[in-house]
């Protein structure tokens, strides 16, 4: 199980049309951690998951995902060792039926039927979705449609999950929900995301990028008390660590 | 015209929550009801023009099925008059070439070109609600596995269940960005083409980015070019499918082959 | 456009849906090899299919948005298959047309179910496989200028839809539906289909512009040239040709032979697998049928049969309501 890490070695990616995503990002998650990523709209933080799923191969520099080297080679084992939910669960969400998406990773893996059938209920069991196996995706409501788009990943048993805006378009309960399953889970996790209430209760560490480049990687609650940093990378802290700075001020 | 977007995802939803309704017809096969609405317009089609009667009592099948089905026969009867301008247009011109008369009602005579385009609009209306009633009864996700079991092409039956995936999509992105349009435009009811242009062009382009997605989020979970044959729940053939196939499809035949109207009328 | 069930005959559907069912399935095996070549340079080369099934349901929606054509008072819409040709290469685009085609039948009722073979060979064969490779491609260039792009369009269009057009009529003539003769049936079709042309062309120019503005490597099949997979205009020609002889050539002798197919086809079977076919019962049954029939007079239809039919029918819906009722009660 301790092979579970992600490790980027000054990593940069330049996008076809030469624009730089990356530059020179290096980090170190070790197994079964939370970390977040937060940066402002265009600061890398989608290329950098692209890369931790094997979906984008870096420019220059090594990366390391769950004990195996990042090359052209290795993109397929990577993709099944590593689960990404993207940010929109319409564009994952491609099978006629809940049940079908869910199978389809599995059954790209070539398992037997009952295999795939035991890890479908499983994964939509642990989201709380099994009543909506049979239904078509676009019934279900946004909080519905990304529990299962976080259920088509488990029935992959990634030891790696990366979550892409994990909370955005949701309504409060939908989000408090979201939050709680992620809570449950024991995997190595990385999430990019604007909210920093999540953040916060989730993640005891926060990688900061800022123009394809990381400007901090510390823990959580020591980089939200940094308001420099923050000002300077366009990011806010999350009210409750702000009120409570106001009142440290005012005393 | 944001009223047809919005009309055709009702008509969507509408149709999805009818096929998810539970009757005899609902749990016939896919494969049978294809089968029997294929016999069905077949049989129908084949019939000559001129014998109105004939094709008068092939409504048989719609209101029985229909009723099989749960359905009510007159929302399916209303629908299917849409195509009846289509139909009349090319059937009109037979009323004056073809103007042998062929029997009177009182002053009225009845020409054989009246016939026809009677027999004509009758054919479209039927076809029409056989369909309606089959697709109501199924549901597309049905009905393209029960294609596909039938030996349809698999790339092109998993084609079709994309585009029917992404049609609720598109067409709210295309609603949304109409209204945003909308918003803007006063009342005019049409685009001129200058801003027509750009925002199909617009939609385009995002379908292309959303295409993009769509193939990354299936390559994350080891797609490989191929769609895998998925669990999905695939009825198995049983004995009310035979039933089902084997009746209606001796009544139509029979029906084709031996006129019974004509025969009846001829006893009387 | 779309053509109804009631425009059909049984040996229309029959011959016209064999023809689109070869040409599908060819299609779909030319789409994997044209599709590696365009995307060599990437990485990944099966994107076709989420582009395809995406590209489809745009095709839907784009249809459902009218613009005003340029000084008329009429509005018009996009039919959208040289624009899809253009983007994702004539097969590839046969075969997403295909599926709108079908889908448009079985949601919207719109073009009959037997009559989808129809369907296909007029709107979507005779302008992504004839009209966009003998016109369009040859037509377009690398960095073409917006002229060049609404000329090529244009033409394009106007061509694939007055194929079309004539393709309707033909299939209309040959079921033996219509009492017009086939010159001025024609003469009816090709002006609507020229102006609905005209407007095609305008939309599909005005779109392939922005594209060309904001995303031109989008429009990958006009873009790059790919020697072994190019249509060769000559043998497509030949091909369509033969083809073109070939179903007419079938259709005439069917007409002749027998008018009606189904009956044609029973008579078929029931002799085809059996030697001596005089002997067959069931072929015996359908001669003397066909000699009954053929001796009647052709319009027998009394009122005496159309009163009794109806009454039949009054009857099984009347059933059905008591049927219902009787089951919402208890």
């Amino acid at each position: 199980m301790s092979h579970h890490y992600l490790h980027f070695e000054r990593v940069s990616y330049r996008y076809p049309n030469g624009y730089e995503a990356l530059h020179d990002v290096t980090f170190h998650i070790t197994h079964g951690e939370k970390t977040a990523l937060v940066g402002m709209n265009g600061a890398g933080k989608s290329t950098l998951l692209l890369h931790l799923a094997g979906l984008l191969l870096p420019t220059s520099g090594e990366a390391i995902v769950g004990g195996i080297r990042l090359t052209p080679r290795t993109l397929a084992t990577i993709r099944r060792a590593v689960g990404l939910v993207f940010q929109n669960p319409d564009n994952q969400l491609f099978m006629p039926t809940v049940e079908e998406d869910v199978a389809f990773g599995p059954a790209n893996m070539q398992l037997t039927p009952e295999e795939i059938e035991r890890r479908v209920t499983e994964a939509l069991a642990a989201v709380g979705a099994l009543h909506l196996r049979r239904q078509a995706p676009y019934h279900l409501s946004g909080g519905q449609k990304r529990s299962v788009a976080i259920a088509t990943v488990l029935a992959m048993e990634p030891s790696v999950l990366l979550l892409d805006e994990p909370t955005s378009n949701l309504d409060p309960r939908a989000r408090r929900q979201t939050i709680d399953l992620l809570r449950g889970f024991d995997h190595t996790m990385l999430l990019a995301t604007h909210d920093m209430e999540m953040v916060l209760d989730l993640c005891p560490r926060t990688i900061v990028l800022h123009d394809g480049r990381i400007a901090a990687d510390d823990a959580t609650a020591v980089i939200f008390r940094d308001s420099a940093l923050l000002d300077a990378c366009g990011l806010e802290a999350p009210c409750s660590v702000r009120s409570i700075r106001k009142e440290e001020s005012i005393e | 015209m944001n009223d047809r977007l919005q009309t055709a995802l009702y008509a969507l939803e509408r149709l999805e929550e009818e096929a998810r309704r539970d009757s005899p017809l609902h749990r016939t096969d896919a494969r049978a009801k294809l089968l029997v609405t294929t016999i069905f317009l077949a049989t129908m089609l084949s019939v000559p023009l001129a014998r109105l009667s004939e094709i008068l009592l092939y409504a048989l099948f719609p209101i029985l099925t229909a009723a099989q089905g749960g359905m009510r026969y007159g929302p399916i009867f209303r629908r299917s008059l849409f195509v009846v301008p289509f139909v009349a247009l090319v059937g009109i011109f037979n009323v004056f070439y073809a103007r042998t008369p062929v029997f009177r009602i009182g002053p009225l005579t009845v020409t054989e070109g009246w016939i026809a385009l009677l027999s004509m609009l009758l054919r479209g209306l039927l076809a029409t609600q056989a369909l309606l009633t089959m697709i109501g009864s199924t549901g597309i996700f049905s009905l393209c596995r029960g294609m596909q079991r039938l030996g349809i092409p698999r790339p092109f039956t998993t084609q079709l269940l994309f585009v029917y995936r992404y049609l609720h999509v598109m067409i709210d992105e295309a609603l949304n960005m109409s209204r945003a349009r909308e918003a803007r435009s006063y009342g005019r009811r049409t685009f001129p083409l200058r801003v027509w242009a750009p925002l199909v062009g617009q939609l385009l382009i995002r379908t292309f980015d959303r295409a993009e997605q769509i193939h990354r989020a299936m390559l994350a979970r080891g797609f490989d070019g191929r769609i895998p044959d998925c669990t999905g729940a695939s009825t198995p053939w049983c004995r009310r499918d035979t039933l089902y196939l084997l009746g209606w499809s001796t009544a139509l035949l029979a029906t084709r082959l031996c006129y019974p109207v004509e025969k009846l009328t001829r006893l009387l | 456009m779309h053509m109804s069930d009631a425009l059909v005959s049984p040996t229309v559907f029959a011959v016209a849906g064999a023809a689109s069912l070869t040409l599908l399935g060819a299609a779909i095996r030319k789409m994997q090899p044209a599709n590696r070549l365009s995307h060599a340079t990437d990485r990944y080369d099966d994107r076709i299919v989420p582009t395809m099934g995406a590209m489809g349901a745009f095709v839907f929606a784009a249809q459902m948005i009218n613009f005003a054509i340029p000084g008329t008072g009429s509005s018009g819409h996009l039919i959208g298959g040289i624009l899809l040709a253009a983007v994702l290469g004539p097969w590839a685009a046969f075969v997403t047309l295909c599926s709108v085609l079908l889908l448009q039948c079985l949601l919207f009722a719109d073009g009959g179910f037997m009559a989808l073979g129809c369907n296909i060979l007029n709107m979507a064969a005779l302008t992504c496989l004839v009209a966009y490779p003998l016109v369009f491609r040859p037509l377009m260039r690398h960095a073409a200028s917006p002229a060049r792009i609404f000329t090529a369009s244009m033409l394009a269009s106007t061509v694939g839809l007055c194929l079309g057009a004539t393709a309707v009529t033909l299939e209309t003539e040959w079921s033996g539906i219509t009492a017009l003769p086939f010159g001025r049936f024609l003469l009816f079709m090709l002006p609507i289909h020229l102006a609905i042309g005209i407007g095609e062309g305008l939309a599909t120019g005005a779109v392939l512009c922005v594209l060309r503005h904001y995303k031109p490597e989008l429009l990958a099949d006009v873009r790059c040239r790919r020697p072994r997979t190019r249509f060769r205009p000559g043998r497509a020609l030949a091909a369509i040709v033969l083809a073109a002889l070939l179903i007419g050539g079938s259709f005439s002798w069917l007409a002749s032979s027998q008018p009606d197919g189904l009956e044609w086809a029973i008579e078929r079977t029931s002799g085809g697998n059996d030697a001596a076919p005089a002997t067959d019962a069931l072929h015996r049954t359908a001669a003397t049928f066909q000699e009954t029939t053929a001796l009647l007079p052709d319009y027998d239809t009394s009122l005496a049969g159309l009163v009794g039919c109806g009454i039949i029918l009054l009857a099984a819906w009347g059933g059905t309501q008591l049927l219902r009722a009787g089951r919402r009660q208890p």
